[in-house]
């Protein structure tokens, strides 16, 4: 289900707000830039963040240009106002959790050394307008330590070759592997069965032991 | 055998709630909610009931093996069962529209706004500080446990509680329609800034952008937009409680109503039956029909259920039945049309205080229940308990949901069961701060913007004189106009409010109300002045005032 992996760390500097020079006004625009130190560029799976009263979202990525054998970057939009409030005046969506999925990019964002989101908020309603809590999640690599441990992968060769492991284990005092395995199955389904077949219509109870003499509510 | 019929049972229950979703285009998580929902309904007395019928059909012996599936489920539907278990996944649409997603945190999917969930968490303080002082005060228990001989007379006189006068002139109501309006119209959003540019303040109401006295920017829908929802109010359409009333002699349009409401209950669908009270159900068909629209079933499991209620309510004593006694004593004794209603409205509520299912509504509402500890274990996490056992606690004029119930269903048990439904869909969002489309917060700011664009003189007027028109609707919507309409009129609204699932009607109606006594107000100089002249609504007809706010030209 989770393909993505943990977040990755990133540094997300703090929301620069469009202005005019000195002079603070309400221009509606921030940017929030983010730069992945210290690592080569990545393939983003999903990033998810939460709103804090931004209307509408662009992303635009760095991209490394590796792939057409150029030296450098571009940046491309990956994404073109992205609507996180549906009615900037109005409350809806302004507090909300966002994920972004790969596929909710007009580009794919492979290969990508840096973000920058233009955030939005046409309603001059709201004191301030940024995001919150961003993660960025890189697809999943094929990861050395998830694939089949070493003990497993031994047993495997042992039974494919000449050494008759069964034999040996049967000397040792052990039963046999693929027996064992049979039984585990089994007690896997039955496990499984009973956890589905519990009914899950409440009885109804609310005292404990019998009691329910209460004195005062509890505050925490 | 039993898994085949197990994996048909879900197929089929898959097929619905796909079916339903595909009506419904806001839900995208699909996956989740058939998931969800076949979760639910695991286990369910359904579930063994389907089972144990395709077991019996898959037994016959015209069945045969090559076709076993197809006829098992052929025969079901024959039977009946598919129809049950549609109502069940119709029934639980209601309660799993927002599915749980394990990435967001639990208190912000149950209320996206910070400001709100602080709102409503300050404001379960206030209640819970005021019962515990009332308990102190009083030097009562929040629960105690009944002797025996006092348990064995209250099941004596069950069926007349209304007859003991227990003295409870100590108690008071928690908190009022009026107290929770106070604190719906301080709720501020700490990062609004209002359009003159200069914080916002209390004291000086004109520099607030919004006119009225809810202060929060929710979204609520337009006019236009209102006409959609409530699309069959239109005025071609003939309704009951219009077309039927003996001004206009239409015995057509009454028997055909009535053969429509008999097929509709023949068929026991609900969502046909929750179809046909958008325009309103006859009279004498009402009962039966939001019955089957509520999804509500009241088999030999549900009267045990009702009857071991029962028994918890004769073994221990709560402070809340003292509330619940003297609100029904306040509100509905007090009232000509239900006075007479008072026993069972003490068996219902009583059973309701102790009914742990409603728990439920709490994971979807921006609520918390009450939480306390067993005598003597304070602080001990296996000794917590909610309080009480339904999480509710009741507050002045809570009888009034259910009177009106009364008028329809003379068993308590059918009384109780659907009380619960219709507090579970719609009441509970009531008297529970949150910013759900149709939490109470949204339908005071309905109101007060849609009678801003309807007559701003009046809002104005109301306003210079010292009355906001918020603090004369505002308790109507509270009891969902429970005690302020005359019955057939109040039984003719929620028709529609179950029908269209939808209590917007709410706020509409009460703009409609103002607007029809708008001549009256635009003359009145005074609050008492105000009060006075919508003080008695019994006169007013519903379906033609709502129409005329929905549908005038």
């Amino acid at each position: 289900m989770n393909d993505a992996e943990s977040p990755l760390s990133c540094t997300i500097r703090p929301t620069k707000y469009l202005s005019i020079g000195e002079s603070m006004f309400h221009s509606g625009c921030g940017v929030i830039e983010i730069l992945f130190p210290n690592m080569r560029p990545i393939d983003i799976e999903k990033i998810s963040f939460v709103n804090n009263y931004t209307a509408a979202l662009s992303i635009k990525m760095k991209i490394a240009k590796s792939a057409s054998n150029q030296t450098g970057h571009t940046w491309v939009t990956g994404l073109k106002n992205y609507q996180l409030m549906p009615k900037p005046h109005c409350e809806t969506g302004s507090q909300s959790y966002f994920h972004l999925m790969s596929s909710d990019f007009c580009k794919q964002p492979n290969e990508v050394c840096a973000l920058r989101f233009i955030l939005r908020q046409p309603s001059p309603n709201w004191k301030t307008f940024t995001l919150e809590e961003i993660y960025v999640h890189a697809k999943k690599t094929k990861d050395p330590t998830n694939e089949n441990p070493k003990w497993l992968e031994s047993v495997e060769n042992l039974s494919a070759s000449e050494m008759k492991p069964r034999d040996q284990a049967e000397l040792k005092g052990l039963p046999d592997t693929e027996q064992v395995s049979e039984k585990m199955q089994e007690i896997l389904q039955l496990a499984e069965k009973t956890v589905l077949s519990a009914p899950n219509v409440e009885l109804g109870r609310f005292d404990i032991d019998g009691s329910y003499e209460i004195n005062l509510l509890s505050y925490t | 055998m039993l898994r085949c019929c197990n994996k048909h049972f879900f197929r089929l229950a898959l097929i619905f709630v796909k079916f339903w979703l595909r009506m419904d285009s806001k839900l995208d998580n699909v996956a989740k909610t058939i998931d969800d929902i076949v979760k639910q309904l695991n286990g369910t007395t359904l579930h063994t009931q389907l089972k144990r019928a395709a077991q019996h059909e898959g037994e016959k012996s015209s069945v045969q093996l090559s076709s076993l599936k197809s006829d098992v489920i052929q025969s079901l539907k024959l039977s009946g069962w598919e129809k049950l278990l549609r109502n069940e996944v119709f029934r639980k649409m209601h309660s799993v529209q927002n599915t749980l997603d394990q990435a967001i945190p639990f208190e912000c999917q149950k209320e996206p706004l910070m400001y709100m969930r602080k709102a409503q968490a300050n404001w379960e303080r206030r209640i819970l500080k005021s019962m515990n002082s009332m308990c102190t005060e009083l030097s009562i228990p929040l629960s105690r446990k009944r002797p025996a001989d006092e348990q064995r007379d209250l099941l004596h006189k069950w069926n007349e509680m209304g007859t003991d006068e227990p003295d409870l002139s100590h108690f008071r109501p928690v908190y009022a329609p009026k107290d929770f309006l106070e604190v719906i119209t301080s709720i501020r959003n700490p990062n609004y800034c209002s359009l003159t540019g200069s914080e916002i303040d209390d004291r000086s109401l004109n520099f607030e952008s919004h006119w009225g006295l809810i202060q929060v920017s929710l979204q609520v829908p337009s006019l236009a937009e209102l006409r959609e929802i409530f699309a069959e109010f239109s005025l071609s359409n003939a309704h009951v409680g219009l077309d039927d009333s003996p001004d206009f002699p239409s015995d057509m349009f009454q028997n055909e109503r009535n053969k429509l409401a008999k097929r509709v209950i023949d068929e026991k669908r609900s969502p046909i039956a929750q179809y046909f009270c958008r325009r309103g159900c006859p009279s004498g068909f009402r009962a039966d029909l939001w019955q089957i629209a509520l999804g509500v079933t009241v088999g030999h499991l549900d009267v045990l259920k009702y009857e071991q209620m029962k028994g918890y309510v004769l073994q221990h004593d709560l402070l809340v039945d003292s509330l619940i006694y003297k609100d029904v004593k306040l509100t509905s004794v007090n009232d000509d049309y239900y006075f007479v209603f008072e026993d069972y409205l003490y068996q219902v509520l009583l059973i309701f205080s102790r009914d742990t299912s409603v728990l439920e509504l709490f994971s979807r509402s921006s609520a918390t229940p009450p939480k306390s500890y067993i005598r003597g274990k304070l602080g001990l996490e296996e000794f917590a308990v909610v309080y009480p056992p339904n999480g509710v606690i009741p507050f002045h004029g809570f009888s009034m949901y259910v009177t009106p119930l009364c008028y329809l269903y003379s068993e308590p048990v059918r009384l109780y069961y659907v009380f619960r439904e219709f507090y579970v869909r719609f009441f509970h969002r009531l008297h529970v701060i949150s910013s759900h489309p149709q939490g109470i917060v949204t339908l005071c700011l309905l109101f007060e913007s849609l009678l801003q664009s309807f007559h701003p003189t009046l809002f104005r007027h109301l306003q210079d004189i010292g009355c906001q028109p918020l603090k004369i609707a505002f308790k109507w919507l509270v009891r969902a106009f429970s005690g302020y309409l005359s019955t057939d009129q109040l039984l003719l609204l929620w028709d529609r409010i179950l029908g269209f699932n939808n209590l917007l009607l709410l706020p509409v109606l009460a703009v409609a109300i103002f607007l029809f006594r708008q001549t009256n107000l635009l003359l009145v100089t005074n609050v008492a002045g105000v009060e006075a002249s919508l003080s008695d609504l019994s006169t007013l007809q519903v379906i033609p005032l709502l129409q005329s706010v929905l549908f005038h030209s």
